[in-house]
């Protein structure tokens, strides 16, 4: 995976020229940034949502939202931390409805707990070959985990341990100091590690 | 390194987040201490796992379904622009008009704070302006209906000054009444306002008793069935008070007066009985102050056949007049406010005036007496009062009036 986006890299041009174009009126380099990102942004939803039907909506959401979007994108930031702060919101939005949902269902003696957690579908595994079965066995275990921590950690460990974004970043996607990116990430972590305890994905 | 420092630094540690020093420390603990060792592989461990299983390859419905949309995206946009293209307008210089437009328009409501309310009184002016008289008239009848039916009242009354041709201009009252001509309905009114006006001095209604005598008398007595009708259809005599007032104030003493008299055959005058409606109409003049201060002005310069008008009515006059008396003796204020009572009592069971008082509460020193007294007790009422200690007369006058609303207000002070 890390030559490959090493090699991807080194082929197309970077994030802040295909924004230039895009905004020059080339349309095509929206499919570039969409190439770039949308296996990124798709598996931050279904690690966030735990649900592959509702990632792929949301993700959906999130780039149709940067295609409208990105003409007033200044370029202060990078990118990526813009396009992963459109997609944490719209996580978090989804997940706000759906508790609404799930409240008013309460509400209307219609108990369906379904929308109140994250819920992980595991995929099916009966025609996969062995090696792919296992991997996606292993996927589903650590799924499972982070679909156990609490929204604040479960985004944070995202950003930090599948997004690769540093300190800084992570605390401008989630509007929070620092220090206190440091101080949750140690907590999340601490929770993730009793929330997988011995397993072995 | 504490091992329990060490593991929460360990977190901050696998990212290269610590200070050089705290790197050495914690590198140190995790070599020397296997507690913290096994939590910082734990901790690895994890990453890796998150960095390896998160990963997941997105379904190939995801591309299609996001460019189809992105596709509708631009023909919608596309459509838009072409219908205002083919306008001569272009979508850019319209969103820049609609946000001009919108800025302007907030700016506006900002700096002219009551914008709103004066665009809604400019409306309301035009429709006032393009409303028709009569449809004005309703509107002001039913608001005020007394005041509209006083301006109503004036107009006739003025007209029926400036143009009343069965009426006589005399110099004096006493002059020829008994040839004066039968009066036009406006001219009655007129003197129906004479009449009811309440405060005509005692010594100017004898004065006026000798010198038009029982004959006159009896003559003008004759005006009473209609001037009893017209005060029962017409409550706003504010109004109509004003009509002579105003027709008088052209000549002064000497001036011409109009004067209206009864046809030949008078009716035998009416023993009095106060009509409900005319009851009600004093009461209503008691209690408003201003009208009180109408009626003193009114008062001022009363006009012959004012005078005689109503120095004619059976009509009780009801006065309001208030008394202020401040005493340093809590007995003698009870002590009035019994004597007060009583006379209200009496009144009561005669089936005349009334009675109301305020109680003294314990944090309160001031007592406020209302009595509903004929004259003659009055005096007696005031005598008490004078006992009592320094009374003032803050308004009204008991003098000449039948009956008197008698306000007192007491005011203790120990």
């Amino acid at each position: 995976m890390f030559f490959s986006v090493l090699l991807a890299a080194f082929r197309s041009p970077p994030d802040a020229e295909l924004v230039r174009r895009f905004k020059s009126g080339d349309t095509q380099a929206f499919g570039l940034l969409y190439d770039r990102y949308e296996r990124r942004i798709y598996s931050q939803c279904i690690a966030m949502l735990g649900n592959a039907e509702t990632a792929e909506e949301i993700a959906q959401e999130v780039f149709v939202a940067a295609y409208k979007g990105l003409a007033k994108f200044r370029g202060d930031a990078r990118f990526s931390t813009w396009l992963m702060t459109i997609t944490i919101n719209r996580c978090k939005n989804r997940r706000l409805k759906a508790h609404r949902r799930s409240e008013q269902r309460h509400e209307s003696i219609d108990p369906s707990p379904d929308d109140e957690k994250p819920t992980f579908q595991p995929v099916s595994t009966l025609d996969a070959p062995d090696a792919a079965t296992h991997r996606r066995q292993a996927a589903e275990q650590v799924r499972a985990a982070l679909v156990k921590l609490s929204e604040e950690h479960r985004e944070i460990i995202l950003l930090r341990d599948f997004q690769d974004l540093d300190y800084p970043e992570i605390g401008e996607i989630l509007g929070i100091a620092r220090g206190t990116v440091k101080s949750r990430l140690s907590r999340a972590r601490a929770e993730l590690r009793r929330a997988l305890g011995n397993q072995k994905p | 390194m504490d091992s329990f420092f060490a593991i929460e630094r360990l977190s901050a540690f696998l990212d290269e987040e610590l200070p050089p020093a705290e790197m050495t420390a914690v590198r140190t603990a995790i070599a020397e201490n296997p507690e913290v060792r096994e939590a910082y592989e734990a901790l690895k461990r994890n990453r890796q796992w998150i960095a390896e299983h998160v990963d997941t390859a997105p379904p190939d419905t995801l591309r299609e379904r996001v460019f189809a949309e992105l596709s509708a995206l631009e023909s919608v946009k596309e459509n838009q622009e072409s219908f205002w293209s083919s306008l001569g307008i272009s979508w850019s210089t319209l969103r820049i008009g609609f946000a001009t437009a919108s800025v302007a328009l907030l700016a506006y409501i900002i700096i002219v704070p009551d914008a709103t309310l004066l665009l809604y009184q400019a409306e309301q002016s035009a429709e006032f302006a393009r409303a028709p008289a009569p449809e004005a008239d309703a509107y002001e009848l039913a608001e005020e209906p007394q005041r509209a039916t006083e301006s109503a009242e004036m107009a006739q009354l003025d007209r029926g000054v400036a143009e009343a041709p069965e009426s006589e201009v005399l110099p004096s009252p006493s002059a020829e009444i008994a040839k004066a001509p039968k009066p036009g309905p406006a001219a009655q009114n007129q003197q129906l306002a004479s009449a009811l006006d309440p405060a005509p001095s005692e010594g100017i209604a004898n004065t006026l008793d000798a010198e038009v005598g029982s004959g006159s008398a009896q003559s003008l007595s004759g005006i009473e069935p209609q001037a009893t009708a017209a005060r029962t259809a017409a409550p706003a005599t504010r109004g109509a008070k004003r009509g002579p007032i105003n027709g008088a104030s052209n000549g002064g003493s000497g001036s011409p007066t109009v004067i209206s008299v009864a046809s030949d055959e008078a009716p035998p005058p009416l023993p009095f009985e106060e009509p409900p409606e005319s009851k009600s109409m004093a009461q209503g003049f008691a209690g408003d102050e201003d009208s009180t201060g109408a009626m003193a002005t009114s008062r001022a310069a009363p006009s012959v056949s004012e005078r005689v008008s109503a120095s004619r009515q059976a009509m009780p006059i009801l006065n309001v007049v208030t008394y202020r008396v401040y005493t340093t003796d809590m007995n003698a204020v009870l002590q009035l406010r019994d004597t007060v009572e009583s006379v209200g009592a009496q009144l009561r069971s005669i089936g005349g005036g009334s009675f109301t008082s305020r109680t003294l509460s314990s944090d309160d020193n001031y007592v406020r007496i209302q009595a509903h007294l004929p004259t003659n007790r009055v005096q007696t009422v005031l005598d008490q009062l004078e006992s009592l200690g320094a009374t003032t007369r803050v308004s009204g006058d008991y003098e000449g009036a039948e009956e008197v609303q008698l306000r007192i207000e007491l005011y203790y002070q120990p």
